[in-house]
């Protein structure tokens, strides 16, 4: 398998400085492969010989319109498509998107965030690295992490949860663990409990409100040294909960 | 409709009172002929005659007979053509101006005709004096001689006919001003809706036909005059907006070269480190031009209705903490602490509207608190219901929204561009999509706290 900076990508734009700055921060970001056209001819031309990995496309070109310039590829191509476009309507993100591009950035736009979606869209493609970006099967919590492949919370020696024999393995019900998934994909981060109810029964928070409390509070009880004062399972008051990094996670909240 | 039943009543109110008025005038003009005419003849012709009739002809000592001096003044001053007297056969034996033609004897059947009739048309006037029965002739179509013979049953019930007479009248009088007027009324109603019509902005046409015609094809006009102004406006509107959705994406692909380039000169390590910071005010910069053009698309679209809401239900409580969870998550420093209050009645229900652009709104209040408070605050976000409306509360105990800022918000002359005047997009864009969400936009607690209230589309749909 090539490395995913070995891709090659078609930039479509018209304005040259623009081309210039973009083929710029790719180049700089590692990209090695990067095609340009300045009009829809030119890209049809390019599309004889070549098929590229992924087309940066803009949509008002001066032969036309980037929307119809995807429908003819996709005729011919199902390569991936990101929309760079000056138009922020609703109804032109919504009409490249229903097309069946693959994102839509809007001008003026942060290089930083042009790259990271470009990267995501060839790894989601091309499967690059995924085995990195796949689920993590362990998290850890200091003194106790979990297995989400046995689906249970192994307290190391010397863990507050110790037996004799060291080691304490708990077994996590399927719920809590998917309320655990779901917080540690976005560990560091809030997550309301809108979407933990989402996650988890799939369906609105309202109704769950006890029901969440109690898993939450079973969960601290197999996780958490001191389950009444929680160091990595944290609440956020009227919002949710958060998963924390790190053991001095105290003093970040 | 309910102004022109009011008109419509007091139509009839006027005319009854009108009907009345008249009425009372003429019984009182009738009462005063009576009084004057009739009565003041009675006393000038009839009754004086009758009390003069003795005095007038007199015998002097040798049995002749002569008109008084008094009664001649009497009838000169009554104005009588004639006198004259006649005795019991029926002779003329003294007359006074009789004309020539007039024959000096009377059979019963004259005098009975001409007491009760005329005598060759002369109006005459009889009594029975002693020396014999004394005629006395009025001018010539002075007087209008009627006999009225009633049946004294008929006298007996006068009063009685007269009340069901006079009911009658008033009652036919009644239908038909009640029935003339509803025809009226009918006929004004399309009018009266047109004028409602027009009165809420809406198109309208007449028939131009009936009572109102000319009414009609005013209104008719009218309604074109308005529709054509509507039309210029819209046009107007449309050419602003498009001018400004024009320009906004003009600048965008431009922009996006400098934020590109100063972003790689702010991360360029061979450049000095001041370089590098002013490459990221460059960027930052442009960020700020970037929010602001966004701002005055949107705005311009909301002010002239040219943003078209995707209207779906949300729950204003979802996203009240979807936005409270990701202020939060973007950990502006520690210095800006974010309450989220949200009261257990609002779960579960659920508001008509353009989720996305709400959530811009109370953004915009988020961003508003932290960027007018570098120095770091505490923000509260509240959701409720109050009043049947759905309330979203943003306060802060920082500095607040000044007062220009309030009064520059419910201006009048909010068009009108002024240097002095205070940037206010991102809260007008608040009251915007307060408005095309059919809400109320407060400011209260001197600037600390704003306050909308959304009407509420339905409620617990998942209680089940």
């Amino acid at each position: 398998m090539k490395h995913i900076f070995e891709s090659t990508l078609l930039l479509v734009d018209d304005n040259r400085e623009l081309r210039e700055m973009v083929v710029g921060i790719l180049h700089r970001e590692g990209f090695l492969n990067i095609d340009t056209a300045t009009c829809v001819k030119e890209a049809e031309a390019y599309f004889e010989y070549r098929e590229p990995d992924l087309i940066i496309l803009d949509v008002n070109l001066p032969d036309g319109d980037g929307f119809s310039l995807m429908q003819k590829i996709r005729t011919v191509s199902g390569v991936p498509v990101l929309f760079l476009s000056a138009r922020d309507e609703d109804s032109d993100r919504l009409l490249g998107l229903g097309l069946g591009a693959d994102d839509y950035m809007v001008k003026p736009f942060l290089p930083k965030e042009l790259t990271l979606r470009i990267s995501a869209i060839l790894k989601r493609t091309y499967l690059f690295g995924s085995r990195e970006s796949g689920q993590k099967e362990q998290l850890d919590l200091g003194a106790c992490s979990v297995d989400f492949k046995s689906g249970t919370a192994i307290w190391k020696p010397g863990g507050y949860k110790e037996s004799a024999e060291g080691g304490k393995e708990i077994p996590l019900t399927a719920k809590e663990l998917l309320i655990l998934r779901k917080l540690s994909e976005n560990r560091g981060y809030i997550v309301t409990l809108d979407q933990l109810c989402q996650a988890v029964w799939e369906d609105n928070y309202f109704g769950y409100e006890n029901t969440i409390m109690v898993h939450i509070r079973r969960l601290r009880e197999k996780i958490e040294e001191n389950p009444s004062r929680p160091k990595y399972l944290l609440t956020v008051r009227g919002l949710g909960y958060k998963l924390i990094k790190g053991a001095q996670g105290e003093k970040n909240f | 409709m309910k102004s022109l039943l009011k008109i419509y009543g007091r139509y009839i109110g006027s005319t009854w009172i009108i009907l009345v008025l008249l009425g009372m005038v003429n019984l009182s003009v009738m009462c005063w002929i009576m009084l004057d005419r009739v009565v003041n003849y009675e006393s000038g012709f009839a009754t004086s005659f009758r009390s003069m009739a003795e005095l007038l002809v007199e015998k002097d000592s040798e049995g002749e007979l002569f008109l008084t001096q008094q009664g001649k003044d009497f009838l000169e001053e009554s104005q009588y053509a004639f006198l004259m007297l006649l005795n019991d056969t029926g002779d003329v034996i003294f007359e006074w101006n009789l004309p020539e033609n007039f024959k000096d004897h009377y059979t019963a059947g004259e005098i009975a005709g001409f007491t009760r009739w005329y005598l060759n048309d002369y109006p005459v006037k009889v009594w029975q004096t002693k020396e014999g029965l004394l005629a006395a002739g009025g001018k010539k179509n002075s007087l209008w001689k009627f006999t009225l013979e009633l049946p004294m049953g008929f006298m007996s019930h006068i009063g009685q006919y007269i009340r069901v007479l006079v009911g009658a009248n008033l009652l036919i009088i009644l239908c038909m001003v009640g029935f003339l007027g509803y025809r009226y009324y009918k006929s004004l109603c399309p009018l009266s809706e047109a004028i409602e019509a027009l009165s809420c902005n809406q198109q309208i046409y007449l028939t131009e036909k009936g009572v109102a015609w000319e009414l009609a094809v005013k209104l008719n006009r009218t309604s074109d005059i308005l529709k054509e102004q509507r039309q210029t406006i819209q046009k107007r509107d449309m050419a602003r907006t498009e001018w400004i959705a024009g320009v906004s994406h003009d600048i965008r692909t431009p922009l996006s070269v400098i934020m590109g380039y100063a972003d790689e000169l702010m991360q360029n390590e061979k450049l000095g480190q001041k370089e590098r910071a002013k490459a990221a005010v460059i960027r930052n910069q442009s960020i700020k031009i970037r929010q602001l053009i966004e701002d005055l698309n949107l705005t311009s679209k909301l002010e002239y209705h040219m943003q078209p809401l995707r209207v779906t239900p949300f729950y204003p409580a979802v996203l009240l903490r979807t936005l409270a969870a990701e202020f939060m998550n973007e950990g502006l420093g520690g210095q800006f602490e974010v309450v989220p209050f949200i009261e257990f009645e609002l779960e579960g229900v659920t508001l008509k509207g353009d989720e996305e652009l709400m959530k811009r709104a109370v953004r915009n209040l988020l961003s508003n608190s932290t960027r007018h408070n570098p120095d770091g605050c505490r923000i509260w976000i509240r959701g409720g219901i109050e009043s049947g409306k759905c309330v979203i509360e943003v306060s802060d105990d920082g500095c607040g929204i000044p007062e220009v800022v309030v009064q520059e918000l419910f201006g009048e002359d909010g068009d009108r561009w002024n240097e002095k005047k205070p940037h206010i997009m991102g809260l007008r864009i608040v009251k915007q999509i307060v408005a095309a969400h059919k809400g109320d936009f407060r400011i209260m607690m001197e600037g600390h706290c704003v306050k909308m209230s959304l009407p509420i589309d339905g409620a617990f749909p998942y209680a089940t």
